[in-house]
């Protein structure tokens, strides 16, 4: 065997053991989503570049809102895993969906991972019964996420809302229409949801534009491009190959989705069964 | 105290002990004795239910509670017996179980005197020791052992005045030298009845003993000593019924799940209800109380006013469901008693103000279609194994109440264009009369959306959901 060909496999040995330990680490990870929160207070969103933006994930004590087109975009599906996994430390608390038309489909949500005795549903008739229904879950204490499909509610029930989230410690969600993109709202998270045509069946993309973000990175309105797999067997391309694909394809063919130079493209294997994230910045 | 036209005194707390008053006095001569006197007229049908409630409180310790028929008790007391041999270790030991028991006595407002032992009568003659030294500390024989008692003095075991001159006469102190005479020359002393005594206390003479039996449900009445229209005072009477039932139905291996509050005021007012029916059955006190203060503070808002004076406050459970002990979580696993009470707190005021069939759980349901793959259930109820039966495909987050008819355009094989996953059959319901034969795909319009969609068997196209 000549030196080089020695060079050579012990190169192939090294960068296979280096490729084991990436993936126990991601394992490790997988299991214990927790360990990428940089605080206790965040959940992670699952997209390492959206948690850049937002200073380390979802806030527990907090209002967010999702400004969302109309059909099936795939936020829920990005984003709702990971946001109704039991916390790491404490019990579970309840999961609680306010709305008078609107409730997940269960048998999605247990797929999600979510264990349906979390699971409260509650029909207000009207607005304002949901505006206070809201309010006292947000408070209650004993809520991880109060999810609401909104439309419009003057500033000052929204204040309270989020001070009821504050003080209740839960994870407030308010699901509405992109037209109120445009309206002010104390929601201390704001996020604008577009989607984006998927590269593979398995595979869905997002785009998100933070509107607002409180304690969040000053990356100001930088969209982010989020994708995701449902197949667990969905293997990963090396995370260079993958990011320079996603480039290429995502100025190529969707060059108008993205916001030239300040886009940010995050890969991510996000199914219900196996959320290991590999996320490149390019 | 009512005998005939002259009021005697019956008992005496110790507080009036002090000051002179016995039993056997006129009312006359205690009031003289005693100026700050607090006389309660004698009411012995009273006494005898209040006896029966705390029985069946004990009930939870043992099966067999008996009523004590002991005519050497002094006047005011009454006895129990709990046979606690077979169920001491679930109270972790004698011991422990002795410290719950005067824990709930202490809880339905009794002081105790408690003592352990081999035979009912040891255990009565260890509780009338206690008392004769005035130490109300259970006391604890261990098993088979005559030895605590032999040294205690022979008054523990409540002679009669003649068996007692003659004890004295035979120059014995204590229990012990009394069980060293012979029994022959005892009984021509003493009387046979006593002998029989002490070979009860040895366990040589078997005791016929009356049990208890359970009540059947809860129904009990507190009556205040003057009408009040006080919101507190109303919790304060409500949370000792609420102990007393839990801890009767406890006694059954059952929970209250729905507690009807009755208040009477005074006079022909007509008295006004409150039904408590907590979201979850439950034997925490302190959960129901906080929910009977959220109902009475509800109740005050509708009918803006505040609460009418109220003479009498009555509970009674009609419905009850079985609850082990260690069944009453809301969530299997992690369960924290904290989060379970606000969690259970929060689906009451919710259900107070938009009724309890808007405000529900979701349970998983073993049915193929897709509409039919959940039920409801009553929120906070404890979830019920769900049929884990694994789903094939992807479900959508958003379900249409009802399939809407669509336009599919559809390649030379009948699939339809944007299709990225399908066709998933869906069969099932011939069972029930609603019987559909579907294939399911997902589609992709051009921006991104995806919907979930099927053809039925006749070739036409639904959309039934969303993958939002």
């Amino acid at each position: 065997m000549s030196a080089a060909a020695k060079t050579e496999l012990h190169r192939r040995g090294e960068l296979g053991r280096l490729r084991t330990q990436l993936e126990a680490l991601d394992r490790a990870h997988h299991r214990r989503p927790e360990l990428s929160a940089a605080r206790p207070d965040r959940i992670a969103t699952g997209f390492p570049a959206l948690d850049l933006q937002l200073g380390g994930g979802w806030q527990r004590g907090a209002l967010h809102e999702l400004l969302l087109p109309d059909g099936g975009c795939g936020a829920l599906e990005a984003f709702l895993p990971r946001l109704i996994a039991p916390p790491a430390v404490g019990a579970a608390r309840l999961v609680a969906w306010i709305d008078p038309n609107h409730w997940p489909y269960p048998p999605a949500l247990r797929q999600a991972g979510l264990d349906l005795a979390r699971c409260l549903v509650v029909r207000p008739r009207d607005t304002r019964e949901q505006a206070w229904a809201i309010d006292l879950a947000l408070r209650s204490g004993a809520c991880d996420v109060v999810v609401a499909w909104l439309h419009h509610l003057d500033d000052r029930s929204l204040r309270r809302l989020q001070l009821a989230a504050e003080e209740g410690g839960a994870l407030g969600l308010l699901l509405r229409p992109q037209g109120f993109a445009r309206v002010a709202s104390p929601a201390a998270v704001r996020l604008l949801v577009a989607p984006l045509p998927s590269r593979a069946p398995a595979r869905r993309r997002l785009q998100v534009t933070p509107l607002r973000c409180r304690g969040g990175a000053v990356l100001g309105s930088d969209a982010v491009v989020l994708e995701w797999s449902r197949d667990p067997l969905d293997e990963p391309a090396p995370a260079a190959l993958r990011a320079g694909a996603a480039v290429a394809n995502g100025n190529d063919t969707h060059g108008n989705d993205t916001h030239g130079n300040d886009t940010h493209v995050a890969n991510a294997c996000a199914g219900s069964r196996d959320s290991g994230v590999r996320a490149v910045r390019a | 105290m009512h005998d005939g036209a002259r009021e005697r005194v019956v008992a005496v707390s110790p507080r009036a002990a002090a000051h002179g008053v016995a039993p056997g006095q006129t009312l006359s001569a205690a009031r003289a004795l005693c100026s700050g006197l607090v006389a309660l007229r004698l009411e012995p049908e009273a006494d005898a239910r209040l006896l029966a409630r705390l029985a069946a409180a004990l009930l939870r310790f043992t099966p067999d509670v008996c009523r004590e028929r002991d005519p050497a008790l002094r006047a005011g007391a009454a006895g129990l017996l709990l046979e606690v041999g077979r169920t001491a270790f679930h109270f972790g030991g004698e011991e422990s179980l002795a410290t719950q028991v005067t824990a709930a006595c202490a809880r339905a407002g009794f002081a105790t005197q408690l003592g352990i032992a081999d035979t009912p009568e040891a255990a009565r003659v260890l509780a009338r020791a206690g008392e004769l030294a005035g130490d109300p500390e259970p006391r604890h024989a261990p098993r088979a052992g005559t030895g605590l008692f032999a040294a205690l003095p022979w008054q523990a075991l409540a002679p009669s005045v003649e068996v007692a001159a003659a004890c004295r006469a035979l120059g014995v102190r204590t229990i012990g030298e009394l069980l060293q005479l012979p029994r022959a020359g005892l009984a021509t002393r003493t009387s046979i009845a006593f002998v029989q005594q002490l070979q009860r206390l040895l366990g040589e003479l078997e005791e016929p003993l009356e049990r208890i039996a359970p009540p059947q449900f809860f129904d009990e009445e507190l009556e205040f000593e003057a009408p009040v229209n006080d919101a507190g005072a109303l919790l304060v009477a409500a949370q000792q019924l609420l102990t007393e039932a839990v801890e009767a139905l406890a006694a059954r291996g059952e929970a209250p799940l729905v507690a009807a509050f009755t208040f009477v005021p005074p006079g022909k007012a007509p008295p006004w209800s409150l039904d408590l029916a907590p979201s979850a059955p439950t034997r925490d006190v302190a959960l129901l109380v906080t929910l009977l203060s959220h109902r009475l503070e509800h109740e005050q808002r509708q009918r803006r006013q505040a609460v009418a004076l109220v003479e009498k406050v009555r509970l009674v459970v009609a419905k009850t469901v079985p609850l082990a002990a260690e069944q009453e979580a809301l969530f299997a696993a992690g369960r924290d008693r904290g989060a379970e009470r606000t969690a259970a707190a929060l689906i009451d005021r919710l259900a107070m103000r938009l009724g309890r069939e808007q405000v529900r759980g979701v349970e998983a349901r073993c049915d193929p279609r897709p509409e039919r793959a959940f039920g409801w259930r009553a929120a906070g109820a404890v979830a019920t194994s769900a049929a884990q039966q694994p789903v094939a495909g992807a479900r959508p987050f958003e379900l249409a109440g009802a399939p809407q008819p669509c336009a599919v355009t559809c390649d030379e094989r009948g699939q339809p264009l944007r299709a990225v996953r399908g066709p998933e059959r869906i069969t099932g319901g011939w069972w029930d009369g609603n019987d559909v034969e579907r294939d399911y795909f997902e589609v992709e319009l051009a921006d991104g959306t995806r919907s979930w969609i099927f053809r039925d068997a006749a070739g036409a196209w639904f959309r039934h959901g969303a993958f939002s």
